[in-house]
């Protein structure tokens, strides 16, 4: 159990690095992060916002992740996968578009499929994939860039690119399984909780307990809203966390003092996606966003931001350190963040964008 | 490891508590309004029916707590998925105090409206035509346009400029009075040329222009901007009306402020601030964040070496913060 006493304060003195980095960037000290009663609220307003946004596609994840695991079995999904690994790497990019949700939603669901059977690496791509290629954030990014359609079109193409390699990558390359091992853990601490039952409800407990989907229709539609609550919990407290550092970021750093870098490129690219990383918007409101800083940097740089805000931030590597070993994580992230970067420098002398 | 009936069923209880306390929190701001405040117009329903799923789980857990308190040999409501209670009482503790932390933030502190400090944060944006234009050239030393208005004369716009990019060096500003003819669908092409991408803001632009007092209302508040900034030769001199918070930065001059509102498109997170500059000679007895209606004149000033609209306020007006403080991008328009 320390071990995870671990793990969050490892994560925790990420974050403080993290931040004392950002502070030293934008040449700020302590003394002048002192709270006024107008940033308070405004602070408080953006906080609870984005937990209000993204609990209902939290929960809609929880609640399919439920179901998934009441009503679907192993069998089915591995009935389903598809066995080529190209054609794994297309249903996993395109999947999205069946099943639109954004990341809160996604990682309890792709946990879930995982641990019954789906290709890891089928999974991995929908994380990436799903919340830009999807009907929603087709009509919210042809909206706000409706004077550059070429960058809106853009954003698509990238983004099935760049999945699509990481998927083809994922395949050749990752040997484990790219869980944490909690399922030992579990099966250890569940076998000291059997025998503590059979104790004192010997037969109770088999028949009320069966291995997998033997139950009633009606005992497996009271168990949902159980597993639901379990996800709830496991996954909530890292978007709160995730929420919360946005949230300080987007009431303390002044925009002003990004203008320095807009004019390289390289710095310009890395900045916007540094930038989307830390704001972690949900990838239907994201494209609005970029379109305001169209005037201060280049579209290429907006490219960069909107491949990589929904692929990669803040909240959803929270969460992703909640499902996914950490090294894998780390990886993982790297290989996002350079073919992201890239992709988009490609597509810019290209002249895509 | 082992743990009592009892402590499981505290458990449940304090889950279902937290989780009806999301709930509860969904619906208080419904009920006073103030969801407003945090969720755009459009996404708001999703945020109720969570409110919905949140009662269903927070029943069941609530349920989970009575059974397995009133009854030891009740089934176990644990799921059997690899999720764990926490082990210890402080790390229970813990991660509870962590969930409610966001719900005391909510109910604690005063709910308002994003304002200034947040507006400074993000930098208003004073010049919307270059969310449609982003290449226009602003710089105060390239275009100057005069305002006395003795120089209000009618030219032909002259025969050479063919240049696709749109122009608005040789169009004149039209006296009130000889209105009427100006407003021939020709005169009007050529005070409000456009391209494929500008053409919905052109064709906006033409309905405005007609009307005496132009209103920018919530519902297209960022394309009136947009399209007065855009042809802001055709609409210079014309009376303006509209409401937003004030807005000061450090090295605004005492007669002039900000009219500004937050575009949300879906949470307050993706709020960015519009803005007109204005210019009132009694500014100072307006409160920064202070809610007002302007009435003015269009010119234009300058601001970190851009030329900006500005309106000439003659008229100011306090209102009280409206119930929809945001504006959003009208996805209907053009």
């Amino acid at each position: 159990m320390p071990n995870v006493l671990m793990r969050m304060a490892t994560v925790a003195a990420t974050i403080c690095c993290a931040a004392l980095i950002i502070l030293i960037f934008f040449g700020r000290d302590l003394s002048q992060w002192s709270f006024d009663a107008g940033e308070l609220q405004n602070f408080k307003i953006v906080f609870l916002s984005i937990i209000l946004e993204a609990l209902p596609f939290l929960l809609v994840g929880v609640f399919i992740s439920a179901l998934l695991q009441s009503f679907v079995s192993d069998k089915l999904i591995q009935k389903l996968t598809p066995r080529n690994p190209i054609a794994g790497v297309l249903f996993g990019s395109l999947l999205g578009i069946i099943l639109p949700l954004c990341e809160c939603g996604m990682i309890p669901i792709v946990r879930r499929l995982i641990r019954k059977g789906l290709p890891a690496y089928i999974g991995i791509i929908y994380i990436v994939a799903g919340p830009i290629i999807n009907p929603v954030v087709f009509g919210a990014t042809m909206a706000a860039f409706r004077t550059n359609r070429d960058l809106a079109y853009s954003r698509f193409y990238l983004a099935f690119l760049v999945s699509v390699t990481i998927g083809l990558i994922l395949y050749y390359f990752m040997k484990q399984n790219p869980l944490k091992a909690e399922r030992h853990e579990h099966t250890h601490n569940h076998s000291v909780a059997h025998t503590h039952d059979h104790t004192h409800s010997h037969e109770h407990h088999h028949h009320e307990h069966p291995p997998q989907g033997k139950g009633s229709l009606i005992k497996k539609l009271a168990d949902t809203p159980a597993h639901a609550a379990e996800e709830f919990f496991d996954m909530g407290k890292y978007l709160i966390l995730g929420s919360l550092i946005t949230a300080l970021m987007q009431t303390l750093v002044t925009r002003a003092s990004f203008a320095a870098v807009a004019d390289q490129e390289l710095m310009s690219h890395l900045f916007m996606m540094g930038f989307a990383y830390a704001l972690s918007l949900c990838s239907t409101s994201d494209a609005f966003v970029a379109s305001s800083f169209s005037n201060m940097f280049p579209p290429a740089a907006l490219l960069s931001f909107l491949v990589f805000g929904p692929m990669l931030d803040l909240k959803n590597t929270l969460m992703m350190l909640a499902v996914f070993r950490k090294k894998f994580v780390l990886k993982f992230s790297l290989l996002i963040a350079i073919l992201v970067l890239a992709g988009s420098i490609l597509f810019d002398h290209l002249g895509f964008v | 490891m082992h743990k009592s009936s009892a402590a499981l069923a505290l458990h449940y209880l304090v889950r279902a508590l937290i989780l009806a306390g999301f709930a509860f929190f969904i619906v208080h701001l419904v009920r006073s309004g103030n969801l407003n405040l945090y969720i755009a117009n459009r996404m708001q329903v999703i945020v109720k029916l969570a409110a919905l799923g949140l009662y269903a789980i927070a029943a069941q857990q609530f349920y989970a707590a009575i059974r397995t308190w009133l009854d030891k040999n009740a089934h176990d409501f644990s799921c059997d998925c690899n999720h764990e209670m926490p082990a210890t009482w402080g790390k229970s503790i813990l991660l509870y105090s962590w969930f409610a932390f966001p719900l005391i933030i909510g109910f604690i502190l005063p709910n308002g409206p994003l304002g200034s400090s947040l507006a400074t944060a993000k930098g208003v944006q004073f010049a919307p035509q270059q969310l449609v234009n982003p290449s226009a050239d602003l710089s105060v030393s390239i275009h100057s346009y005069p305002l006395e208005s003795e120089q209000l004369t009618i030219t032909e716009q002259s025969s050479e400029d063919t240049s696709p990019l749109i122009q608005f060096d040789d169009i004149d500003i039209e006296p009130k009075d000889t209105v009427e003819p100006l407003h021939s669908a020709a005169a009007l092409d050529r005070m409000f040329p456009s391209d494929e991408f500008t053409e919905s803001y052109a064709h906006f632009g033409k309905q405005l222009i007609k009307q005496n007092l132009i209103q920018v209302t919530d519902k297209q508040y960022i394309e009136a901007l947009t399209t007065i900034d855009l042809y802001r030769n055709a609409f210079l001199g014309k009376t303006i009306e509209l409401s937003g918070f004030v807005y000061r930065e450090e090295g605004m001059e005492r007669n002039r402020f900000g009219v500004s509102r937050f575009a949300v498109s879906c949470c307050s997170a993706d709020a960015s601030p519009f803005g007109v500059m204005v210019k009132f000679n009694k500014a100072y007895l307006l409160a920064t964040d202070e809610w007002v209606t302007v009435t003015g004149k269009l010119g234009t000033t300058s601001y970190h070496g851009q030329e900006i609209i500005q309106l000439d306020v003659s008229k100011v007006v306090k209102i009280a913060p409206p119930d929809e403080p945001y504006v959003t991008p009208d996805l209907d328009f053009g």
